[in-house]
């Protein structure tokens, strides 16, 4: 009958007789007789061989038949059949191939399924959408299949607006005669259009819907109408409290909706007392097992998130741990349970036992799971673990930036406090507690070397894409951070993020501009300052790591980079200013280096951006408090920990010993230029803001090197600062001093003339009053740095080694 | 750059002090070689006898210093001597020393950390006339000769200074080259001699022991130095903001597969496949044709064909004759009004008026709609940029709307202002000026019928 189009078409229609035995097929597959579908299948296929709906039908059934386990198979046919239907619409153009697609929904929305059971969900969202855009509005139940099962992919990718939208048409559609009491306006003719829900689905529906609606005002974040949708559905929950089995799940549902309302309030207290009351769910019913299972697994998991939430990391990743075990747990008991139905008829099926079905696939969540515990891992100092779960998580959730940057954090902090614990353990040939200096040999040989190498970060590795934590993959990691941050961006200045979200504040839910969100699955999307603080945070990871593997021009390029940023959090600016100072020195651009390292610049190291800055959705019961102890918690975990050693990395922990790291910094920079006397003055102020526990190991190498500089007298000021590693030698430390004179001329420490009673302290007095000083006495009293009482001691000593030299007064 | 315990035992009894005392100093270059140090060596050799020849104690003989330093000279005599990376070590050695007479304690605490402690004038002389002008006797000198040479004393003694300053000079540029942050660096092995250990003192195997740990492994001190370290401190965690996933209980029971209800039915892909088309482009007149012979024979095949209201615009623009059926067999669905939305807002064209136009005489049409849509098209006219175009669209109007008036499918009155005003703006048409002269005559027949 068409006169222009040579396609492939069906070559012979279908006589009454095929359809009636299509018909039959249709019952056969209903009733689960999928051997006598197959059967008849084949009989009309022998006709009609090239039919798409013949083969789609086919391999539906041949999935159903394996148990849904043979899911590769079906995914394989479903894409030849698609291939096929292509190929004969070749010269058609896009758009007719899309509503070719509507031709075909049964096809595409199976694929949709297929890829929603397997996780896939951006390629659910992709064909679902395009059926969902060209339905034509008669088909109903299409059109509550693919809006249900859009709703779910829009609420898994993180589109609660979208899927806010779909529920509001949804129940336009097929709910009205709920509504129609209400607004007895036009009832009549929208009852009428939707005959095609029973009182009992619609019912059931409804409260599907609300639970639906629910999830969006969750992820919305809008707590007001998430309480109200809370409030209503529990009340529909009570009304409808029926089976025995429903309402348990129903109870259980509900008890996690609440515990995630107080948990977006960041009430992590309260949800803890309401999840807590939620018995780990045990299996009470065969049939549901798996269902049951899966939710003990969210059981655990939203725990550890609460935990993680109060900054009990510890705790939260034991529960992960716990999740993860009731994942493998779940998804083996549900494959088990699953061949055993299917096998009870099928003898077949047996050898199958280890092909996983589709709702096994779907219940496991291993990914999102492996996801969460890398996070809890690496917040609770344990970024091996960390980056191995995590590199897990990046298979499935490769496109998310923050999780690269996570990468490299796990890596980074992973390289550190590895190398720190290796210097703390390493220095086997001391056996001193302080590491800064070691010992060799004794008598005249006696020599001390100073520890100068910090200890490796990075390791060699030839292949930087292999995945281990080294700095050179996490330099691989930050780069695909980058790479998809800026591909986000495509080009959007940060004017326009940040304005966006400027006005979005101002007039709230109001959708005035498409807002730029990153997607970051499987956590929450980014915007507006979201966006730019991560940004920030990859470029200072990139140019630490990059300083560190020593590309100071790459370096100062990222650093630069982050200063530019229209807002910045105090952390950033700081580490920012440090990191471009540094690659400026390696360059040898040291003035310009010197401009990066002053105080004033910073006044914050807290993490958050500094101005707008963001507090935790609403909360009436103080609950932004807690949402702050839990930052400060945070920050105490890193601190605490590096008050047991001073990593030569760790971040200050306030602002004042921040300022004492820039100081010495600033100092290490004038020292390079010779300037050895600003850079003993700098020292000086900065040891006084710096705590002596703080200090870092460069601190006291550079002290000692401008002590070693400054001449003999220097020499004994940094011996002794070495011994007792510090930067300030106090009269208490003299007794180590004290032997110099021994040393030198054997004949012990001088008669105490002073008036100070204490031995040592009052020999060295004594010992300046009337003994010579060496001939350069002046020039090292000026460069050395010691402060107050440790001013004596290299005079002392220089005094007692020179006293075989002329005698005079000190002037 | 550090030595192998072999490498360094070769070294040491290379430089064993009777050994060197009597050798003649051309005979070292196949001395060293003897000892199995080759070209590419010889720098890590030079680095390792600069650490002996800093710490006096390690290398007490007077001969053996001598001769540990030619050697830094003889392992690059063949390039010019500011080639040398020990070059600096010359210049330092040569540098007139103020306190030669002044710390003879020296040996047992140097206050001078990292140099090499200073030498006699003999040794001076024999230096700086080595990087001057090397000749054969020179050579053929030996250690020994060279400090018993207590002529040379008096001959140097007078000119104190040697002159370096060349040498200095190409020093400094070769320097220049570097960063300060490479030039910065010290050694990091500092003397600190323990007289009351008499049992060591001096021993000769606590000293090897100690260029044993100084010379030799993978973190030999001699490889290190020390300079001014920044502090880097590490990128604190990101903050984590809504990161971890929260799982609540999804019911997937509700998503089943999909049985293809529509297997065996002659389904009509051909009418879907036609009106695909028609969104996109014109169809031939036998495929018009036949699409509305299709759509005629079954009424509530035109629900299921692919158009929707977002599509509607392009079905005008491409058929409006299609348009128009399938308009007429919409008429009686509930979404209608959404169709008709689409139309008042989509772009006015001759084909969307044609379109309205067969409407209106076909079906009676909700005024507010043709209302608005006049509205549209008048604001459309007034705006359009294109002379060509607006006299154009404005003569169409113009004849729509007095083809409506005519048929009396609008009333004028409603109208008359927006309609009047229109006139008056576009009155150098003509078609305006006849619809302006049709308005005033309806205006005065209304006015007579309301007189009588």
């Amino acid at each position: 009958m068409s006169t222009d189009t040579n396609t492939v078409k069906p070559s012979t229609s279908f006589t009454e007789d095929e359809q009636h035995v299509a018909g039959n097929a249709h019952n056969c597959f209903r009733a689960g007789q999928f051997d006598a579908t197959l059967g008849i299948l084949k009989k009309l296929q022998k006709s009609h061989s090239n039919d798409a709906r013949l083969m789609h039908n086919r391999a539906l059934t041949e999935f159903c038949k394996s148990g849904k386990t043979k899911v590769l198979d079906f995914k394989k046919s479903l894409v030849k059949i698609q291939k096929l239907l292509q190929q004969s619409n070749k010269e058609e153009e896009d758009i007719v191939l899309n509503t070719e697609k509507n031709n075909y929904i049964s096809l595409y929305y199976n694929q949709a399924l297929l890829f929603y059971n397997l996780h896939q969900y951006s390629e659910t969202e992709v064909i679902l959408g395009h059926l969902y855009e060209n339905l034509d509005g008669s088909e109903e139940t299409y059109l509550l299949k693919i809006g249900l099962l859009l709703i779910d992919t829009y609420l898994f990718t993180y589109n609660p607006e979208k899927a806010g939208n779909l529920i509001s048409v949804l129940e336009k559609n097929f709910l009205t005669n709920e509504d129609a009491t209400k607004r007895s306006g036009n009832n009549d003719e929208k009852a009428k259009s939707t005959p095609t829900l029973g009182m009992a689905e619609a019912e059931s529906l409804k409260v599907h819907l609300r639970y639906l609606k629910t999830l969006c005002c969750l992820q919305t974040k809008s707590i007001k109408s998430s309480k109200r949708e809370i409030k209503s559905l529990t009340n529909v929950y009570s009304n409808s409290g029926g089976g025995g089995q429903q309402t348990n799940i129903v109870q259980v549902a509900s008890v996690f909706l609440k515990s995630n309302f107080e948990c977006v309030r960041s009430n992590y207290h309260k949800a803890y007392k309401l999840l807590g009351a939620s018995p780990p769910p045990v299996a009470t019913n065969v049939a549901n097992g798996a269902l049951q299972e899966g939710i003990s697994t969210m059981y655990y998991n939203n725990l550890a998130v609460l935990h993680f939430g109060m900054g009990k990391h510890n705790i939260g990743s034991f529960y992960m741990q716990k999740a993860l075990q009731e994942n493998d747990a779940a998804v083996s008991s549900a494959t088990k349970q699953h061949h055993l139905n299917n096998s009870s008829g099928n003898s077949r099926h047996q050898q199958l036992s280890t092909a996983k079905p589709l709702c096994v696939l779907n219940l496991n969540r291993r990914f999102e799971l492996a996801y969460n515990y890398g996070l809890q891992l690496l917040y609770s100092g344990n970024p091996a673990a960390a980056f191995d779960s995590l590199l897990l998580a990046v298979h499935a959730f490769h496109a998310n930036p923050r999780l690269w940057l996570r990468l490299a954090e796990c890596c980074i902090h992973k390289c550190t406090t590895c190398a720190s614990e290796g210097k703390m353990k390493g220095g086997s040939h001391t056996k001193k507690s302080n590491s800064a200096f070691a010992m060799i040999g004794s008598g005249t040989n006696r020599k001390v070397v100073i520890n100068t190498s910090l200890p490796p970060l990075g390791t060699k590795s030839n292949n930087l894409t292999t995945p281990l934590p080294t700095l050179e993959f996490a330099s691989v990691c930050l780069n695909n951070a980058l790479f998809l941050l800026k591909e986000a961006m495509n080009g959007i200045s940060w004017d326009t993020v940040i304005d966006i979200k400027k006005n979005n504040g101002s007039k709230s839910d109001e959708d005035q501009a498409p807002e730029l969100i990153i997607a970051c699955l499987p956590g929450a999307p980014l915007s507006g300052n979201d966006i730019i603080h991560l940004y920030a945070s990859v470029l200072a990871n990139n140019a630490f790591v990059t300083l560190t593997l020593g590309n100071g021009l790459l370096a100062l390029e990222y650093s630069q980079q982050l200063l530019s940023l229209p807002r910045l959090s105090g952390c950033n600016r700081y580490l920012g200013n440090m990191y471009a100072a540094e690659a400026l020195v390696s360059l040898d651009r040291i003035s310009e280096a010197i401009q990066h390292l002053s105080v004033e610049k910073i006044s914050t190291v807290s993490l958050e951006i500094d101005n707008n800055g963001m507090k935790s959705p609403g909360s009436d019961d103080g609950s932004v408090k807690s949402g702050q102890n839990n930052k400060a918690h945070n920050h105490n975990h890193v601190s605490q920990k590096a008050t047991e050693f001073v990593s030569p990395w760790h971040f200050p922990s306030n602002i004042n010993c921040a300022h004492g790291y820039m100081i010495l910094n600033l100092a290490n920079a004038h020292c390079l230029r010779s300037e050895h006397e600003k850079a003993q003055r700098l020292l000086r102020q900065a040891s006084s803001l710096v705590s002596a526990r703080q200090a870092p190991p460069q601190a006291l190498l550079l002290a000692v090197y401008l002590n070693l500089q400054g001449g003999g007298n220097g020499l004994v000021t940094a011996l002794l600062m070495l011994r007792h590693n510090s930067l300030v030698v106090t009269p208490q430390q003299t007794s180590f001093a004290a032997k110099f004179p021994k040393l030198v001329n054997g004949n012990g420490a001088r008669p105490p003339t002073g008036n100070n009673s204490s031995s040592f302290e009052s020999g060295s007095s004594g010992g300046d009053t009337n003994s010579a000083a060496p001939v350069n006495q002046t020039r090292l009293k000026s460069s050395t740095p010691q402060p107050v009482a440790g001013g004596q001691t290299p005079e002392r000593v220089v005094k007692a080694k020179n006293n075989e030299g002329k005698k005079r007064n000190r002037r | 750059m550090s030595l192998s315990l072999k490498e360094l035992s070769n070294l040491l009894g290379f430089l064993q002090e009777d050994e060197v005392v009597n050798q003649q100093f051309d005979s070292f270059t196949s001395a060293l070689q003897k000892t199995g140090f080759t070209k590419q060596d010889h720098f890590r050799v030079g680095c390792s006898v600069v650490i002996l020849l800093q710490h006096k104690d390690l290398l007490p003989g007077a001969h053996q210093r001598l001769a540990a330093i030619y050697l830094l000279y003889d392992m690059y005599r063949s390039e010019p001597v500011s080639a040398n990376p020990f070059a600096a070590v010359f210049v330092h050695l040569l540098q007139p020393s103020l306190e030669d007479k002044s710390s003879p304690q020296h040996l047992l605490y140097p206050a001078h950390f990292g140099k090499i402690p200073p030498i006699s004038q003999q040794e001076k002389a024999f230096l700086s006339q080595l990087i001057s002008s090397p000749n054969k006797d020179l050579l053929k000198k030996t250690p020994h000769a060279v400090l018993s040479n207590k002529n040379g004393v008096t001959d140097t003694i007078n000119n104190h200074s040697y002159d370096v300053s060349g040498l200095q000079v190409s020093l400094v540029e070769k320097q220049s080259q570097l960063t300060s942050l490479n030039k910065a660096g010290v050694s990091c092995v500092i003397a600190s001699p323990d007289v009351h250990d008499i049992a060591t003192n001096g021993d000769e195997k606590s000293s090897q022991k100690v260029m044993e740990a100084l010379l030799t492994g993978n973190h030999a001190p001699s490889k290190q130095y020390l300079r001014p370290a920044f502090i880097r401190p590490t990128p604190p965690l990101h903050p984590c903001r809504d990161e971890l996933v929260w799982m609540n209980p999804m019911d997937t029971t509700r998503h089943t597969f999909m049985w293809d209800m529509n297997m065996t039915q002659n389904t009509n892909t051909e009418v879907k496949r036609l009106m695909a088309k028609a969104f996109r482009s014109a169809l031939t007149v036998p495929q018009q044709n036949q699409l509305i012979a299709e759509l005629n024979s079954d009424q509530k095949l035109v629900h299921h064909v692919g158009l929707t209201p977002a599509k509607l615009p392009e079905l005008v623009e491409n058929n409006p004759l299609i348009a128009i059926e399938v308009l007429l067999m919409l008429m009686q669905s509930s979404q209608i009004t959404e169709y008709f939305t689409v139309l008042v807002n989509m772009e006015m064209s001759l084909h969307s008026m044609e379109v309205v136009n067969r409407l209106t005489t076909a079906v009676e049409l909700p005024t507010e709609f043709i209302h608005l849509y006049i509205s549209n098209c008048i604001s459309t006219c007034e705006t359009i940029k294109d002379k060509y175009m607006q006299n154009r669209l404005v003569r169409l109007v113009c004849v729509f709307l007095q083809s409506l008036i005519r048929n009396r499918i609008i009333n004028v009155k409603e109208l008359f202002i927006e309609v009047q005003a229109f006139c008056i703006e576009f009155s150098r048409i003509r078609e305006a000026a006849g619809l302006f002269r049709l308005l005033k005559q309806l205006d005065s027949g209304d006015a007579d019928t309301s007189k009588k």
